[in-house]
């Protein structure tokens, strides 16, 4: 495991985990919404660097799954279906509409591929303001929910964060992961290596764009409400993706810093300076831009450690 | 038995006719030379055969099955191999991944089988440096190291000795020798260094502008009149 070497990695992990599942108990209903808003993030961020890093295809239209999955969940919910059923829907939903994406983005290269994904966010922009039956057109759809709800998804979204960060770096070491690096690295060379770069790269999206849908999901199961901003807005569309853009080179832990700092920061904006709050994220998004390592504050940190040893030629 | 057969193939770039109606027979674990000057269509034969181009018309006819217009992926799946005139590393990995990316054809690779292709490639030192940040008489070593990791029935190696010294260029020799003795590689190379290429290549083909003009033994294409006369003052064809 790359991500977890030493004893010290492991005291780490284990002290972040017990805090983590502290938090509910020793702090205000506040501070979990708090924590899920920046988890829902980082598994954002997660799952567009796991196509991203090792494929370097740059999926601009990770938050579509995500919508998929949160308007999916609240479109089920307000009609009264149970939960479970509710899941399972929003679930196929996500794999049905993440796989009809991939195949139809799967032949484009580079930067076509990112504007091609982005495209797809201003569709399914259009197709939420629109379908006013299944999304609830500009008002979105709002479904009751309980404080409890905040409390199982903080638990969901840690799980789901910590699974990820697992899988990410058990994909690096497998074969699969050498098959998405060569895409990377030199697709035509890849190909002649007997290597289906099409298939690998439709079945990383998937894999990325069904970590999104949940983070929607549970985005909806703990907020209550969907809209089309809440689901393809600038935090969904963009926040995830610039973190793992400016940081995942330096290790897969990196972007989830990054969304920390920006959510907090975020958070500090809206309840001090509420017209700035914009203006004030932009001009941190541009010092992030500028100066990513200090973003990060740990600076020489193990945290800027590439231990994955994948990106720093890219870097 | 042939292990390729190329019949009729053509292909054009706008007007340019860069191949005209080429036929070719390869011999089972045999290696072929093929020469002719810069821009003869030596390369785009290559990315014919490899799928890295698709074939607008004719046959390529890879242990009796036709393969023109298959995709590069099924053509290597099949047990065809190439390397890149302009070597072309998997950036971002390391040598050794870089051959190990290569092995997954095959299935598994121990790491000592994998270290035993670095070694014979001169790369051990390398394995685990990015590289693309190989010099590039490596580079070229790194080509053949990828496609020694995938026991190819059919290798295509593009220029192999072009930018490297007499001693690298018989290490080259004889690990393509050794490929044909252990795998039953049979290997279309091409290149100017004529001499060099007589000391490895059983059959020789000439191409002159898209066409094949003169095959068989070295001698036989040496002397032929066609050849003879193509290569009058040009100065890329050594001994
Ligand atoms: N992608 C391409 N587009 C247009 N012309 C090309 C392309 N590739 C090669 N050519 C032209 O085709 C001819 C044959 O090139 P090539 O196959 O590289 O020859 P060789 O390998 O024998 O030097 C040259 O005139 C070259 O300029
Ligand atoms: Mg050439």
């Amino acid at each position: 495991m790359i991500i977890m070497k030493t004893a010290e990695d492991i005291v780490i992990a284990t002290l972040a985990l017990a805090t983590m599942s502290a938090v509910p108990f020793v702090s205000s209903s506040y501070i979990v919404f708090l924590l899920n808003g920046i988890m829902v993030l980082a598994l954002c961020s997660l799952s567009f660097n796991l196509v991203y890093a090792d494929t370097g295809y740059m999926n601009l239209g990770n938050s579509v799954p995500f919508g998929v999955g949160a308007y999916a969940f609240a479109f089920a919910l307000s009609h009264n279906w149970s939960a479970t059923l509710a899941v399972v829907v929003s679930i196929l939903a996500i794999l049905f509409f993440s796989a009809l994406s991939g195949i139809f983005i799967v032949r484009l290269k580079g930067a076509y591929y990112a504007i091609g994904t982005l495209a797809l966010v201003l569709f399914a922009q259009a197709l939420a303001y629109n379908l006013g039956w299944l999304t609830g057109g500009y008002q979105g759809i709002i479904v009751s929910v309980t404080v409890g709800s905040a409390y199982s998804a903080y638990y969901i979204l840690a799980f789901l964060n910590a699974v990820l960060l697992l899988l990410t770096a058990a994909i690096r070491k497998s074969s699969f992961g050498y098959r998405m690096r060569s895409i990377k690295g030199n697709e035509i060379v890849a190909s002649t290596l007997g290597i289906n770069a099409a298939v690998n790269k439709v079945i990383v999206l998937i894999i990325g764009s069904l970590f999104a849908g949940i983070a929607g999901i549970l985005s909806t199961s703990y907020n209550g409400f969907v809209t089309s901003e809440s689901s393809f807005g600038i935090s969904i569309t963009f926040l995830p993706v610039i973190m793992a853009i400016l940081l995942g080179s330096f290790s897969i832990v990196a972007p989830l810093i990054g969304v920390t700092i920006v959510a907090l920061a975020s958070e500090i904006f809206v309840t001090t300076i509420p017209q700035l709050t914009d203006f004030m994220l932009g001009i941190l998004l541009i010092l992030a831009a500028l100066y990513p390592k200090n973003l990060i504050v740990l600076k020489n940190s193990r945290f800027l450690k590439n231990k994955s040893g994948v990106r720093s030629a890219s870097s | 038995m042939q292990v390729l057969k190329i019949e009729n193939l053509s292909h054009v770039f706008g007007p340019l006719k860069v191949l005209e109606d080429v036929y070719l027979d390869l011999e089972d674990n045999t290696i072929t030379a093929i020469i002719g000057p810069n821009g003869s269509g030596k390369s785009t034969l290559f990315n014919l055969i490899s799928g890295t181009l698709r074939p607008q018309g004719g046959n390529i006819l890879f242990n009796g099955i036709n393969i023109a217009g298959f995709k590069p992926y099924v053509i290597a799946r099949r047990g065809v191999s190439r390397t890149f005139q302009d070597p072309q590393p998997l950036c971002g990995m390391t040598v050794l991944e870089n051959v190990k990316t290569a092995s997954l054809l095959t299935g598994t690779a121990s790491k000592e089988s994998l270290l035993r292709i670095l070694v014979q490639c001169s790369l051990e030192n390398e394995a685990d440096t990015d590289a693309a940040g190989l010099s590039f008489a490596k580079l070229r070593f790194l080509e053949l190291a990828r496609v020694m990791a995938m026991k190819p029935k059919l290798l295509l190696v593009d220029e192999p000795f072009s930018g490297l010294n007499t001693s690298e260029i018989e290490r080259m020799s004889n690990l393509l020798l050794r490929m044909r003795d252990e795998f039953g590689t049979s290997t279309l190379i091409s290149g100017h260094l004529v001499g060099h290429l007589a000391k490895v290549a059983k059959e020789f083909v000439a191409l002159h502008r898209g066409k094949v003009i003169a095959k068989g033994s070295f001698d036989e294409v040496r002397n032929n009149p066609a050849v003879i006369e193509t290569y009058l003052g040009e100065s890329n064809v050594e001994n």
